[in-house]
């Protein structure tokens, strides 16, 4: 219910949902790169798929010849073939 | 790009990564703000690039997460220096370089001209050679002010000039006097005559001054006074009283005659070209010439050689004393001949034709021309006159008479 509140107030005013919520943002391009930002950290990682932890649920992305171009506290960008954006609790 | 030249330079490590918890190193890699690049996980663990400040950070996190990390490769400017310590001579190179660099960067190498008209590029080269100011010259040693101002003294065409050096290219700036500059008339006291440079009928005459001696439709000859800088000034009684004096200025126009010649051999030697020719390729030092051993005549036959050269250069102006000279050999044959009427003919006019060419082009007015072509045993004469009208008008200095020479007065008070 709180939470709910919190989110009716960002809402209407209007507030940038990744500062106040910690809601993670997927910058997709094309079907080879993807960009997370606002990740909380690595669950797991191979070839096939890489699961991050974000605030309020993981983020899966599978498919092939996935590789970390780069990794820092604020974003990580993904290359390779992917395949499925999937969100999990 | 910029991003990986700077990686480049501070160095990183290629590192595989093993061990029980590889995940949790690579989250407190991010929390520590610790950058990875280029992650791809393999059979063991992970494999990954790692600057080398980063590297030294890794301790704590490798001991909490129980994980090991193996270097795969080094890259970068740091090892690139540590593995190369031991190589002195390549050292050595190196500063070579960086130290020639630096005293060639000391003097002029390269020599724009703009703004030149009249003077041309050559000329302001040689000026410069002369002042010490020219290529491979040490860029310290210049006074640009006073080179300027030497070539403003120099060439009195030249107004304004900026001599500037950048680098090692000096810039020479010209402005030049577009206006040539009239030719002052003489400052002189000498009185000048007008005298008759050729033999003529006077058919026109204007005398702006001097006393006219001839008038229109006389014979002259060279050498004749056509109008005189002595001014007679004749009192009441009709006496000479005095004499004034300046320079006759007038146009005179007469009918001149040219004789005119032509002799044409009726044999003649003419060259035939067999079609045959070769090409030889030489290079030139100095004087000196690298000769091309693979190339060989036959010197029994004739050949007209053609020789190009070229020579090679630096920059647009700096030349180098090495030449490539380019020789086309064209084999020939002498054959005897002999015109035919047809022939000779048109040889006759088109010589006449450039003579009459020649004399237009100093300003003659060709009004008649009478040649005849005469054929004599072994040749062909092509004989006559050409009348033509033109200015006859030449200057000698006036003989001053003792009695007056003092009483000369200035010429504004004559007119």
């Amino acid at each position: 219910m709180k939470r709910n509140s919190k989110e009716k107030i960002v809402n209407s005013l209007e507030l940038p949902k990744d500062l106040m919520l910690g809601a993670a943002i997927v910058t997709v391009t094309g079907r080879r790169e993807a960009l997370i930002s606002n990740y909380k950290g690595i669950l797991e990682y191979e070839d096939s798929f890489i699961r991050v932890q974000t605030k309020n649920c993981r983020i899966l992305i599978s498919g092939s010849h996935l590789a970390i171009d780069y990794y820092t506290n604020e974003e990580m960008k993904i290359t390779g073939f992917i395949d499925n954006i999937q969100y999990e609790n | 790009m910029l991003l990986s030249m700077v990686k480049y330079f501070k160095g990183y490590v290629y590192v595989r990564l093993t061990g029980y918890a590889p995940e949790r190193f690579l989250n407190l890699c991010g929390n520590r703000n610790i950058l990875i690049w280029n992650l791809k996980p393999c059979e063991e663990g992970y494999e990954f690039c790692i600057s080398v400040d980063g590297f030294r950070e890794l301790k704590p996190i490798l001991k909490k997460t129980r994980t090991r990390v193996k270097i795969i490769r080094k890259m970068g400017i740091p090892f690139g220096i540590y593995h190369y310590r031991k190589r002195k001579v390549f050292c050595g190179g190196i500063l070579l370089f960086a130290v020639l660099l630096y005293l060639l960067s000391g003097y002029v190498w390269n020599i724009e001209v703009n703004g030149n008209s009249y003077l041309s590029e050559e000329t302001i080269l040689d000026f410069l050679k002369e002042e010490d100011a020219s290529f491979g010259t040490k860029i310290k040693n210049i006074d640009c002010a006073a080179v300027e101002e030497k070539l403003r003294t120099k060439y009195s065409e030249v107004i304004w000039t900026s001599i500037k050096i950048y680098g090692t290219k000096m810039t020479v700036d010209i402005q030049e006097n577009l206006l040539p500059e009239e030719e002052y008339e003489k400052k002189d006291d000498t009185v000048y005559d007008i005298v008759a440079a050729k033999d003529g009928i006077i058919k026109e005459m204007v005398t702006r001054n001097g006393t006219p001696l001839v008038t229109v439709g006389a014979e002259v000859k060279k050498g004749e006074t056509l109008v005189s800088g002595q001014v007679e000034i004749v009192n009441d009684d009709g006496e000479v009283s005095q004499y004034l004096y300046h320079s006759a200025d007038a146009d005179i126009l007469a009918e001149v005659v040219y004789p005119y010649k032509d002799e044409m051999k009726a044999v003649y030697t003419d060259k035939v070209y067999t079609g045959e020719e070769k090409t030889d390729y030489q290079l030139k030092f100095f004087d000196f010439n690298v000769k091309n051993p693979f190339f060989h005549i036959n010197d029994d036959l004739e050949y007209e050689i053609v020789t190009e050269e070229q020579q090679f250069h630096f920059t647009d102006n700096f030349y180098l004393p090495i030449f490539l000279v380019k020789q086309t050999y064209k084999e020939y044959k002498k054959v005897e001949k002999t015109y035919t009427e047809k022939e000779i003919k048109t040889l006759a006019s088109k010589n006449l034709k450039n003579y009459i060419e020649d004399l237009e082009e100093k300003g003659i007015q060709i009004i008649e021309k009478n040649v005849m072509i005469v054929r004599t045993k072994q040749s062909y004469v092509a004989k006559g006159t050409i009348r033509a009208y033109e200015s006859i008008v030449s200057h000698i200095p006036t003989e001053v008479s003792d009695i007056t020479s003092e009483e000369r007065q200035p010429t504004d008070e004559s007119d």
